[in-house]
């Protein structure tokens, strides 16, 4: 009955985060205009420019790796944004008609996590389709596992917005974060450039290479074009995969732990 | 009788928004020097048309004229006699209070040196000198009223518009406001006050329009419009002997248009009851009827505005079978 | 007149103290555009044909610089845009200012946004790409005053046709987009005329950051030639835009 009783609860709060974000119809547009553009003219202006064969072997073309690199680029833009929807909830009150709300706080934790990640995770559906029909010729298996590792990204990276965010309480602060993390995160992963591009500055290197957003789209990649890519990638798929749900587990566990310890008897500035 | 110039001249004013008519039709004007209630049901077109005198809104049809001067032709020249403190405090979220005032003293007028000392000496008198530094989402709605107030205070206008003023202050403000608005007056200043509280506009206000569903309901000063309420002032009269000698007494006034006997009291309801009662108290005497005591209760304001609005939305909606010759409050 | 310049000054001076005021978004649109030079660029190097670009990161320091203006004088958009959703626009309308002041004000006030902003950009140029001589350095004041101008006033009257919030930003993230990808500061126009249908190169060439980063470009020294239309196009921009925005923006606010 408590078991049944908390699923349904978590369910509730999953609904709550799944129902915020299809009232964000603008943000939804805007993101889609982005994506089609960079799919279109920035990938291939890229494409064309840079010299990508030096470094793989053929079969794979700098077109249809960014492909994917801007679709990992788009589940991480749109999970982080869920930080200016709780910064929001805080400002409001929300968070604390949550905090009041006959709920164990582990339950409502996992329940936005979860939320949050799958809306993020739904409303980028239509992309990667775009981005498997762009990259044609897919196996079901590689399908199934992309989809996977997407959900738990975006539930890992909500995880990692709800730590931040429910730790600065602050709006301010979290504009300011998350807009420099976005910014920094993409770009000193592996999304535009592949890991041997990145050794020659040793510092953006090991900042990729220690990135889940590197492992996330390289262990994409992998199921692709596994043969093509699998040196190229930042680690073995084994180790990525690990490192993906560590990441998932940690920043959800991270959440948990601010909720039910550092939330509590602390107002928002 | 002396002339009076009006300061604010509405004429046919017509104003739609899509398919909406928010004001239909108003003829109005307010006079130089007065201060000036405007009263009305939510949606009466109270805002519109304050709005509309301010420049913000233009005229569908029709036209306002301020001082002698169009809204719709002439908006820079109006513009520049109309200070507005609106019912919903403007501003962005970012901006500390002192800030805005500071630039809202610039624009209105005022060099910089001059531009500071009137902003602190506004914000004092409304006490909101030590939330100067904070940000306007960081202020309650109180004293976001209180900012609206002080820009007018600061700008001193000619045609000073008070859209719903009071509503969320505290009592101490409420004061403080209606001493402003005395002031500007004094000062030469014309008041236009939108207001939904009768208390503040019985009050304050010399003259008063009610307004509703974009229209004119009543006009007039506040005793005018209590006396055009039929049958609306109560006089209760306490008496020792027949009752058939007081129904005869009565019965001579034609001004009495409906009344009562119970317990040894009359209990009649009219108009000018002031007045009445001493003809009442008279026939009485002389009828040989001992007149213990004497109470006169005029309607209020509150009064006033169902009679005026509420109960018209009754009678149009037909949801109540109304007893036309009896008083709205009386039922 | 001295009313009309006084109004239209302190509308300027309102908005750009603001701008210090959003100093979240000033931090991230400069992490932004740094780590697109520090970062992409300096990476990318490692991997762009060196027949189409011989240096990269020189080329997306110029390049920066025109859409870090653009960005700073666009982002006007987005408080014209919260202002109107507040109904602020009610207040300003109601003061004593003539209405073309305030639209020049806000249109300046934006601008002013972006030569501020633009102004760290500058010394990464100075340091990265190279010293300009007096004419080159006449023709980048002139162009980032006009580019800014006219962005300031583009983002103004398309974020005032709408009080819709939702419409509001897609219509600004619309045109940001589109002319934030449709321009040279990522490629070269070279590569975009080989790669691309006739008439997307020839909208990429005369978009106006295409333009104004062609002529950063030029300044600082990275080009040696500069196309003899560009600053006349930049020009043109700016007269057009702010033209029709001025237009817009003026009937959009007294629209009731």
């Amino acid at each position: 009955m408590g078991a049944l009783s908390d699923l349904r609860t978590l369910a509730l709060f999953a609904y709550w985060d799944l129902l915020r974000m299809r009232r964000r119809t603008m943000f939804v547009a805007m993101r889609v205009v982005w994506f089609a553009l960079q799919v279109t003219l920035f990938a291939l202006a890229l494409s064309a420019m840079v010299r990508f064969r030096g470094y793989v072997s053929q079969g794979l073309d700098y077109y249809h790796f960014y492909l994917l690199g801007v679709y990992a680029s788009i589940l991480f833009s749109i999970s982080t944004s869920n930080a200016y929807e709780v910064a929001e909830e805080f400002e409001e009150g929300i968070i604390e008609y949550h905090l009041s709300l006959p709920v164990k706080r582990r339950i409502l934790t996992l329940g936005r996590a979860i939320g949050g990640g799958l809306a993020g995770f739904i409303f980028t559906l239509p992309m990667f389709g775009i981005v498997l029909a762009l990259i044609g010729g897919a196996t079901p298996w590689a399908v199934a596992a992309s989809l996977a590792a997407a959900l738990a990204f975006s539930i890992g990276v909500v995880g990692l917005v709800l730590s931040i965010v429910l730790s600065v309480k602050s709006g301010d602060a979290t504009d300011v974060l998350f807009g420099v993390l976005d910014a920094m995160i993409v770009r000193l992963s592996t999304i535009f450039y592949p890991a041997v591009v990145l050794s020659k500055v040793a510092p953006y290197y090991y900042a990729a290479v220690s990135n889940p957003v590197s492992h996330f789209v390289d262990l994409l990649r992998t199921f692709f074009f596994f043969e093509e890519y699998r040196v190229l990638a930042v680690s073995d798929p084994a180790i990525m995969a690990s490192y993906l749900l560590g990441f998932v587990a940690g920043l959800v566990s991270a959440a948990v732990y601010v909720v039910e310890r550092k939330l509590e008897g602390g107002g928002w500035r | 009788m002396l002339a009076v110039s009006a300061a604010v001249k509405i004429v046919d004013f017509v104003k739609k928004f899509g398919d909406t008519v928010a004001v239909d039709g108003l003829n109005l004007e307010i006079y130089e020097g007065e201060i000036f209630g405007l009263l009305g049901p939510n949606g009466s077109g109270k805002s519109t048309t304050l709005l509309t005198i301010a420049t913000v809104y233009k005229p569908t049809s029709g036209d306002i004229y301020v001082f002698g001067r169009s809204v719709t032709r002439e908006g820079d020249e109006v513009r520049k006699y109309v200070g507005i403190a609106f019912q919903e405090p403007k501003a962005m979220w970012v901006d500390t209070l002192y800030e805005l005032l500071l630039w809202h003293a610039r624009v209105v007028g005022y060099s910089s040196a001059e531009a500071k000392s009137a902003v602190r000496d506004a914000m004092e008198r409304l006490n909101l000198w030590e939330h100067r530094g904070k940000q306007f989402y960081q202020l309650s709605g109180g004293t976001r009223k209180k900012l609206e107030i002080a820009k007018v205070l600061i700008q001193r206008p000619r045609l000073a518009i008070f859209d719903e003023p009071t509503a969320q202050v505290d009592v101490i403000t409420k004061h403080a406001l209606w001493d402003v608005i005395r002031e500007l007056r004094q000062e030469g200043s014309t008041v236009i006050v939108a207001t939904n509280d009768m208390f503040e506009a019985e009050r304050i206000c010399e003259r008063l329009a009610i307004m509703y569903r974009g229209r004119l309901g009543a006009l007039g000063t506040v005793r005018e419009l209590k006396d055009r309420i039929p049958g609306g002032d109560v006089v209760e009269i306490g008496y020792e002997g027949s009752r058939e000698e007081v129904e005869r007494a009565v019965s001579r006034l034609p001004s009495v248009g409906r009344y009562v006997l119970e317990d040894n009291r009359l209990i009649a309801y009219l108009n000018r009851g002031e007045e009445k009662a001493a003809e009442i108290v008279s026939l009485l005497t002389s009828a040989g009827v001992k007149v213990k005591r004497i109470m006169v209760q005029e309607p209020t304001l509150d009064d006033v505005f169902f009679y005026f609005t509420g109960a018209r939305l009754r009678e149009e909606n037909q949801d109540v079978a109304l007893n036309r010759g009896a008083t709205p409050w009386a039922r | 007149m001295k009313d009309f310049i006084k109004a239209c000054f302190l509308v300027a001076y309102r908005d750009l103290r603001r701008f210090w005021k959003f100093k979240h978004w000033l931090a991230a649109q400069l992490a932004m555009n740094l780590a697109d030079v520090v970062i992409f660029a300096l990476v990318l190097n490692n991997m762009v044909n060196r027949d189409y670009i011989p240096d990269y990161v020189k080329f997306m320091s110029t390049g920066v610089l025109a859409i870090a203006t653009f960005a700073s004088a666009f982002s006007i958009g987005r408080e014209v845009g919260g202002e109107m959703r507040r109904e602020v626009h009610h207040y300003l309308l109601s003061l004593p200012a003539p209405r073309a002041a305030l639209a020049a004000g806000r249109f300046i006030g934006g601008a002013l946004r972006g030569l501020v902003y633009q102004l760290a950009f500058i010394v990464l140029n100075l340091l990265v790409v190279g010293v300009p001589g007096p004419v080159q350095a006449l023709a980048i004041a002139y162009t980032s005053l006009l580019f800014s101008l006219s962005m300031s006033a583009l983002a103004i009257a398309v974020v005032s046709s709408t009080r819709d919030f939702n419409l509001q930003s897609t219509f600004r993230a619309l045109i940001y987009y589109t002319l934030f990808f449709f321009s040279n500061v990522f490629y070269p126009k070279e590569l975009i005329s080989l790669r691309f249908p006739g008439p997307l190169a020839a909208v990429v060439t005369h978009a106006p950051i295409s333009r104004a980063a062609e002529v950063y470009r030029w300044g600082f020294g990275y080009y040696q030639s500069l196309d003899p239309m560009a600053l006349p196009e930049v020009t043109l921009w700016a007269i057009i835009l702010l033209a029709v925005a001025a237009l817009l923006y003026t009937r959009n606010l007294s629209r009731q």
